[in-house]
């Protein structure tokens, strides 16, 4: 049996056939985009390569530096057959980078090459990852507003009820390191505002009392909308009279400026309990309520701190 | 249907007749635009609902619109590229058609779809049949055969039938080919050049 050159030529690519003595004899057309030099072995490839293969005289190399380009190796499998030795070069792990180097197109490939496949799978896989990355990014933009809107009020864009108490849970359990107070608030007369302007009037009353509170305290301080026209606050690393009067009647000072069309002012009444006094999340919630009882009681417009519990 | 497709039709929407348009198609059809986020499955009725609804609307018939999805999808430069990875040339692409639901399932394992069957009828003439029938998909396929003979510079005359397609390539060779490059970070840069 005599096989002619050219059908190496035709099926292998990436053949190389050399003589005993490393000169190269023949070389697949998509071997010659890649080899400097014609004449031997050891011009085409790093190190001592050509010596081993040739050494060797068959089986197969992996992890072989083209001379041309460093970064790409190739695998080789070769076979000896008479006084030549013949050799076919893969890309192996190299290929994106060889076929970048190279300007490599399907047709320097072997028909039954894998290499298209990889190229394929390699595309589809990026495909496939930016969709999942964009998918993920709606999935996390509408995880983050439906957590916005579980934990606040939508109308005041305060707290709700539900975030409150996991946030006076939160500070009660630390009242020891950072005792704190917690403001119970009611607005006198809303019902009035709310029979006399209807209750779109009503609503952006309760959103200007929100922003009075939001801009009286401080960042650290949370406030809730509890329902209706009534609001609660914790007011952090604070137990102090003084301190909690003066706050108190920012808060009553701003909220008399909100001035609803028709009515000469808004008042509010507040009640203050503190985790000093008050031992429980109950104790303190009812302490607050029975002090806001207190300054409605009184008239209204004013604050009372409860002195036991 | 897997969700991908859905995602298909949604996408080739917005693109060619506008956010509005797409808006009225999901009132018409009340489906739930988050079916499109999942790669899970959708039922068959929403995805052929979307494409009645979208075709009704722009005046064109199902099989018209969803011919125009099949070609759209070839200018995608994306998918446009994942194709042209199953031949060198038009006829190639056509010979290979057989093998490109296996290299869909070497990505998408769970995107279902029938298989195609390609013969060769005369020398220049292509008949392809899917293994079964699955209302719609040849016709998408059709707009794909279509958008690849532009792609490949081929004059070919594609003609889409209920259960078969028939491509009769006159001239392999017609047009410039776009550039196609193994390493999808060249291309424009290298077309700029010439």
């Amino acid at each position: 049996m005599n096989i002619g050159i050219s059908c190496l030529h035709e099926l292998m690519p990436m053949h190389l056939v050399v003589g005993l003595d490393g000169r190269i004899l023949s070389k697949g057309r998509t071997l010659s985009k890649l080899l400097q030099g014609n004449g031997h072995v050891s011009e085409a490839f790093r190190g001592d390569v050509g010596r081993i293969l040739l050494q060797r005289g068959g089986g197969s190399l992996r992890s072989i530096s083209l001379k041309s380009n460093p970064e790409i190796s190739l695998v080789a499998h070769c076979a000896r057959s008479g006084d030549l030795l013949i050799m076919n070069f893969g890309f192996g792990a190299s290929l994106a980078k060889a076929a970048r180097a190279f300007d490599l197109t399907n047709s320097d490939f072997a028909a039954t090459d894998l290499a298209m496949e990889f190229f394929f799978l390699r595309e589809a896989n990026r495909a496939i990852s930016e969709e999942l990355n964009r998918v993920n990014r709606i999935l996390k933009d509408a995880r983050e507003v439906a957590e916005r809107l579980s934990i606040t009020d939508p109308l005041t864009g305060v707290l709700n009820k539900r975030a409150f108490d996991l946030e006076l849970a939160a500070a009660m359990e630390t009242r020891d390191r950072a005792p704190f107070s917690l403001m119970s608030l009611d607005l006198d007369f809303f019902k009035a505002v709310n029979d006399n302007l209807g209750h779109i009037a009503g609503d952006s009353v309760l959103m200007s009392v929100a922003d009075a509170l939001r801009s009286s305290l401080r960042n650290e301080d949370k406030v809730c909308r509890v329902g209706g026209d009534e609001f609660l606050a914790i007011i952090r690393n604070c137990t102090d009279r003084g301190t909690l009067l003066n706050m108190a009647e920012r808060i009553i000072s701003a909220i008399h400026d909100i001035r609803p069309p028709g009515f000469a002012n808004l008042s509010v009444s507040i009640g203050i309990s503190t985790s000093e006094r008050c031992g429980t999340v109950h104790g303190l919630l009812s302490g607050a309520d029975i002090a806001l009882y207190r300054s409605k009681k009184a008239g209204g417009g004013i604050a009372t701190i409860i002195d036991m519990p | 249907m897997h969700g991908l497709v859905n995602r298909s039709v949604e996408a080739f929407t917005r693109a060619t007749y506008g956010e509005d348009l797409w808006k009225r198609v999901l009132l018409r059809t009340r489906a739930d635009p988050n079916i499109f986020l999942t790669w899970s499955d959708c039922p068959n009725r929403v995805t052929y609902s979307l494409v009645v609804a979208a075709a009704r609307l722009v005046g064109k018939s199902m099989n018209e619109y969803l011919e125009d999805i099949g070609s759209w999808l070839t200018r995608q430069e994306q998918i446009r590229r994942l194709l042209r990875f199953s031949g060198g040339n038009y006829r190639d692409f056509l010979e290979s058609l057989q093998d490109l639901p296996d290299r869909i399932r070497l990505v998408i394992p769970d995107l279902l779809m029938p298989d195609l069957c390609v013969v060769l009828d005369s020398a220049d003439c292509y008949r392809i049949a899917a293994s079964h029938h699955q209302p719609g998909f040849l016709q998408i396929i059709a707009g794909v055969l279509r958008g690849m003979a532009d792609d490949y510079g081929s004059l070919a005359i594609i003609f889409a039938s209920r259960n078969r397609i028939t491509a009769r390539v006159a001239q392999s060779e017609y047009a410039m080919k776009r550039h196609f490059s193994l390493d999808p970070s060249s291309p424009l840069r290298r077309e700029a050049l010439r």
